[in-house]
């Protein structure tokens, strides 16, 4: 027993952080109804400006700016800190007034996705700023020096100390949300804001005032608690993010002690699986520790279901407008003819970036029908083309089954995940719909993705793929002396030529107009008939269908493939594309693969600007939020208004006389 | 050691990076170390070479013959033809960020254009970066035959797409060689590899430690687990049992601490950590927290200026495979000279034991430059299959300025290893890393799986 208590005090750092961001995250909420994906990110980055700080620099945050500052030297931890809290500071503030402020009445969707495309750019703009030294050492503040707390368990003192600070946060938080007329009118505004105001308190001051306080308590954990581990773009950004989401949920987004406690019970009972994993032999080798906070969140979800908060609930879910689908031979005929010319006249580097569009138009596609159709989100697509990718590898190698009939069978595999991972959204919807699959993305990563059980040794080289044959026609990338042949390419073209009508005449069916209704209102839906719980699933096993597939043209494309293609990061950035180029068409889906990382606009824009490259994710995450802000349509939304606006005035110029157009100049 | 401080996007990164590091050091300090002092960093010309001698794969005694002075120092610029190497090195993703391959890498190239290129060519590199993934390395392959270069220069690449870079017929030549699949592959990697290195290390346990039994610690990702097999085989072949401890890729020092008090557990002769970076700290702050007495083989990453400065006398106890005494030599001073402005830290602080990779692919560089100068030398026309065909077929190569045997292709079962000799080292009071007497050169071969 001792044992086990020693693992679980050994836990209570880890612990100590999943608490403080959980805490963060009500405080993010309740401020403002914005659940923030970017949160750790936000954290890291001040981090990042501490470490940086010890090492005698600054580091400015904003592209064309210079890098740094230099100091003399280290700047010492107290002048480290109290800069790096006032970043923090700034950082909150600027992300409410320049992100969500202007988001306030936008739909939640734009909110996930703005707090998506923060992310994206905060964990690039620390891969550009700390492009030659990601991984960090931070210097120790708290005490380290190991505790005797009774015989037989020693251990380090840090992490208890920062569990002690995380409480006194949460009870200082405690007592200002009970006791004094902010916390009282934050309160207030959590439920209705006009409570706020017959207080006499602006709402926006106090969800700047929430987003500043919550972005300080979590750069301060994060700072004092990096010493303890190594500082990277992704331990903070995700490894705590997730339990933290778990431990907010069983707080409903609105109690501080459920969630510090919770937190705390996660670190620490994952601690203890060290122990579990060498002491029974049936212990999970593979994904527990990230199983654990999954299973939170779950539980949180079912047992909790609709008392969860959600702002404004179904109203606030509203998606973009899905414009009418028009086919016509130009539209067809004009892509296709310009992707199989491009992959026979040009060199295997443009080559390479028309492959990357039309496989990431596949996986866009997938969001078209999920999101955009559907009305449901999901932050991991790219799990359930990872399922297929795999399953194309076990089925191709292990058990010779050839193409077409491999891939489309590793599809129906994704469906099967897919049709489970949906069963949630049948109790649970919106932000909370997107922290599960979050969750479930991250489960299926660490449980299925990383067990060499399931998806073969990495030793030998990762989850291999034959190239596709068609009887006596190799249609693979990479054959003989050739490295880049144009045929795979066409092979790509057709799969997403077929796609894109199928998703067409979806939109077109009575199915797709059921799907618009259940997306419009599910209870409206439910009132003429349309079983809305079919409804959702058929949603979902379309949309894990069609990223099935796009899993398995990425693993046709590399040959062997891994989980980094299919993981957390993958899916958030596949979904800002999706919403970048337009989440509710399918022209948007093509759009969203021309401006996907090493498609055709950013290698074109590579070829022309040079480095531009480097810093294709932080523009991408731009773009992003600008999107969500200004533009909720997409890039292709975009190009149809113009389109449609350019049109109206040529019908309308057209429909005036003459004459009449002489009198109304003159006037 | 939560979950919580498991990364995501990483594979085995720490374990690739102990991995690598070990194989770093040994050469390192097989090229640059010596026990002997000679001539100051400032005068390379004026050393009397050292002798270096250890244990042949039968265990007897060897003694390597040291190399002759450094070659490049009076050449002048290279001006033939480009040479366009293409870099490929993994950077950016956590546990698996290399910048220091590439950046001095970059600056050897720099220096060798200044001082004969390879065999009177300069240099051109052209780097790509991946990230750890079959995907990103199968698109590194495709850009790299896109942008036409003469040879492929694998700086740190776990899934090298060797098909690609085959069918485009363009020599590779790699610094290291992380997966098995990489010691048959048709390449040809300056250093040994994992394998090798744990090989030595089972050797070490066998024949200094008298170890009868051994626990191993590492990352609980299929390719750390994959890598500690590869040592327990390496003690099964010596006789001695072995059980695993599996941790996360990156624990906090309270889960390196668990870490450690589970694999004493069942008090085992000797420990064998997989760690790198933090967990070397935080392996090393445990064991001492605990009181563990138990000594623990480690990587050569392990004995780094910044985790030596950071634990102290924690590592006492601590042996780390593939490294040696620092010593003065010509080599070290051609090191310091172009290191010192990469690396932004007086010359004179630059030692082979605290350059990690980086330092390794220095070596690289600079060895295929002796190579080719040497190649040049018998009239041949330098060429990258030219320089391929003669590391692979040479049989008196060493590694540049050292003492290190390159034999490429000695053992058919990793036809693509050049190196299979690492020396030891141990943690001494007050800071010191000094070689293991009778441990200055372990052959990896009889253990091999």
């Amino acid at each position: 027993m001792t044992d086990y208590l020693f693992y679980a005090l050994l836990g209570s750092g880890a612990g100590a952080i999943i608490a403080a961001f959980g805490l963060g995250l009500v405080l993010t909420y309740q401020g403002s109804g914005v659940v923030n994906f970017a949160y750790g990110a936000m954290a890291m980055w001040s981090t990042y400006v501490y470490a940086e700080l010890r090492n005698g620099a600054y580091t400015f945050p904003i592209p064309g700016l210079p890098d740094r500052y230099h100091f003399s030297g280290d700047v010492g931890y107290r002048w480290a800190l109290a800069m790096a809290i006032a970043t923090a500071a700034l950082l909150g503030l600027g992300a409410y007034l320049l992100v969500f402020r202007p988001l306030r009445r936008a739909p939640a969707l734009a909110k996930v996705v703005a707090s998506v495309g923060l992310l994206i750019v905060f964990t690039a703009l620390v891969e550009r700023r700390f492009a030659d030294k990601l991984t960090i050492r931070v210097r120790a503040i708290l005490p380290r020096q190991p505790v005797t707390i009774f015989k037989n368990l020693t251990v380090p003192r840090d992490g208890l100390w920062l569990a002690l600070i995380v409480v006194i946060a949460a009870a200082v938080l405690w007592a200002v949300y009970h006791f004094t007329r902010v916390g009282l009118a934050t309160r207030a505004a959590a439920e209705n804001e006009k409570g706020a105001v017959l207080m006499g308190l602006s709402p926006d001051f106090l969800a700047g005032l929430n987003w500043v306080v919550a972005t300080v308590v979590g750069s301060v954990i994060a700072i004092l608690a990096a010493p303890m581990i190594q500082l990277d773009s992704s331990v903070f950004t995700f490894a705590f993010l997730i339990p933290a989401l778990g431990a907010a949920l069983i707080g409903r987004f609105q109690h501080f002690w459920p969630t510090v406690l919770t937190g705390m019970a996660i670190g620490m009972v994952q601690s203890t699986f060290t122990k579990l994993q060498n002491d029974l032999s049936w212990f999970p080798k593979y994904g527990a520790r990230e199983g654990l906070p999954f299973l939170v969140i779950i539980i949180a979800m079912v047992v909790l279901g609709e008392r969860l908060p959600e702002r404004g609930a179904a109203d606030m879910w509203k998606l973009p407008a899905v414009p009418p689908a028009h086919v016509t031979p130009f539209s067809v005929l004009v892509p296709v003819i310009a992707a199989v010319g491009g992959l026979f006249l040009l060199g295997p580097l443009w080559r390479g970036a028309i492959m990357t569009t039309i496989i990431a138009s596949v996986l866009a596609l997938a969001l078209v029908v999920l999101t955009g159709f559907g009305g449901q989100t999901s932050l991991s697509q790219m799990a359930f083309a990872g399922i297929a990718g795999f399953t194309l590898s076990k089925l191709a190698m292990n058990w010779n089954i050839p193409f077409p009939f491999a891939p489309l069978l590793a599809a129906l595999m994704a469906t099967a995940f897919g049709v489970l991972l949906g069963l949630p959204a049948l109790r649970v919807r919106g932000t909370n719909l997107a922290i599960i699959t979050l969750a479930g993305g991250v489960a299926i990563s660490e449980f299925i993705f990383k067990n060499p059980a399931f998806v073969g040794d990495v030793n030998t080289g990762g989850a291999k793929i034959p190239n596709p044959k068609l009887g006596p026609w190799d249609l693979g990338l990479v054959l003989g002396s050739k490295s880049s042949r144009p045929i795979f390419g066409v092979l790509l073209v057709a799969v997403a030529f077929v796609l894109c009508i199928a998703v067409v005449n979806i939109r077109r069916s009575s199915t797709g107009r059921r799907m618009l209704a259940i997306r419009s209102n599910e209870r409206a839906a439910a009132s003429i008939g349309i079983n809305v719980a079919t409804g959702k699933l058929l949603v979902f096993a379309l949309s894990s269908f069609i990223a099935g597939v796009g899993g398995c043209l990425i693993a046709y494309r590399f040959g062997t493939v891994s989980e980094f293609s299919y993981g957390t990061v993958a899916s958030l950035t596949a979904l800002a594309f999706a919403y970048l180029g337009g989440i509710t068409s399918v022209s948007g889906a093509i759009t969203a693969g021309a401006v996907a990382a090493s498609g055709i606009a950013f290698y074109g824009m590579n070829r022309m600007f040079g480095s531009l490259g480097k810093w294709e994710a932080l523009i991408g995450g731009v773009l992003l939020i600008f999107t969500a802000i200004q533009n909720p349509e997409g890039i292709a939304g975009a190009f149809r208004d113009q389109v449609a606006g350019a049109r109206r005035k040529q019908a309308a110029r057209r429909a005036t006389p003459p004459t009449a157009a002489l009198v109304s100049e003159t006037l | 050691m939560s979950h919580a401080t498991t990364r995501f996007g990483t594979r085995g990164g720490r374990l690739f990076a102990a991995c690598a590091g070990l194989t770093a050091f040994a050469l390192l300090a097989g090229a640059c170390g010596s026990d002997k002092a000679s001539a100051p960093a400032t005068s390379p010309s004026a050393t009397t070479p050292a002798t270096t001698a250890g244990t042949d794969d039968g265990g007897s005694t060897f003694v390597t013959t040291p190399s002759s002075q450094p070659p490049t120092t009076d050449l002048g610029p290279a001006t033939g033809e480009k040479l366009r190497v293409g870099l490929v090195n993994t950077e950016g993703t956590p546990g698996l960020d290399f910048p220091d391959i590439r950046k001095d890498i970059t600056a050897a190239v720099g220096y060798l254009n200044e001082h004969g290129g390879f065999g009177g060519r300069p240099i051109e590199l052209v780097p790509c970066i991946v990230k750890g993934t079959p995907e990103t390395s199968q698109s590194c392959a495709q850009e790299l035959v896109g942008q036409k270069v003469d040879m492929v220069l694998i700086g740190l690449d776990l899934f090298p797409a060797y098909p690609t870079y085959n069918a485009a017929k363009l020599p590779i030549i790699g610094v290291l060689p992380i997966l098995p699949g990489d010691y048959t592959a048709d390449a040809l990697f300056i250093t040994g590899g994992n394998a090798t290195v744990m090989s030595a290390v089972a050797q070490v346990a066998k024949d200094h430690f008298k170890a009868k039994s051994v626990a191993i610690i590492s990352a609980s990702n299929a390719g750390s687990a994959q890598s500690a097999a590869a040592a327990a085989a390496s003690l099964k072949i010596a006789g001695i049992e072995s059980t695993a401890v599996t941790g996360g890729d990156n624990e906090t020092d309270a889960g390196f601490q668990a870490l450690m008090r589970q694999a004493a557990q069942s008090n085992p002769d000797i420990i064998i950590s997989l760690y790198a970076d933090a967990g070397c700290i935080g392996t090393m702050r445990g064991r001492a927290a605990l009181g563990i007495t138990i000594p623990v083989i480690t990587t050569g990453i392990c004995s780094s200026k910044d985790v030596l400065s950071e634990v102290g006398d924690d590592a006492l106890g601590w042996t780390f495979a593939g490294v040696q005494t620092s010593a003065d030599t010509p080599a070290r001073a051609i090191m310091q000279q172009v290191l010192a402005p990469v690396l932004n830290v007086p010359a004179a602080e630059i030692d082979q034991n605290g350059l990690g990779l980086g330092g390794l692919g220095y070596l690289t560089a600079m060895s295929l430059a002796e190579y080719a100068n040497k190649l040049a030398g018998t009239g041949v026309a330098i060429t990258a299959q030219s320089l391929y065909d003669y590391l692979k077929t040479s049989k008196d190569l060493k590694l540049f300025g050292g003492n290190a045997p390159i034999e490429c292709g000695a053992l058919p079962a990793y036809s693509a290893v050049c190196s299979y000799i690492f020396p030891f080292a141990e943690y001494q009071a007050g800071g010191k890393v000094v070689t293991i007497p009778g441990l200055e050169g372990v052959s990896s071969k009889a253990l091999l799986p």
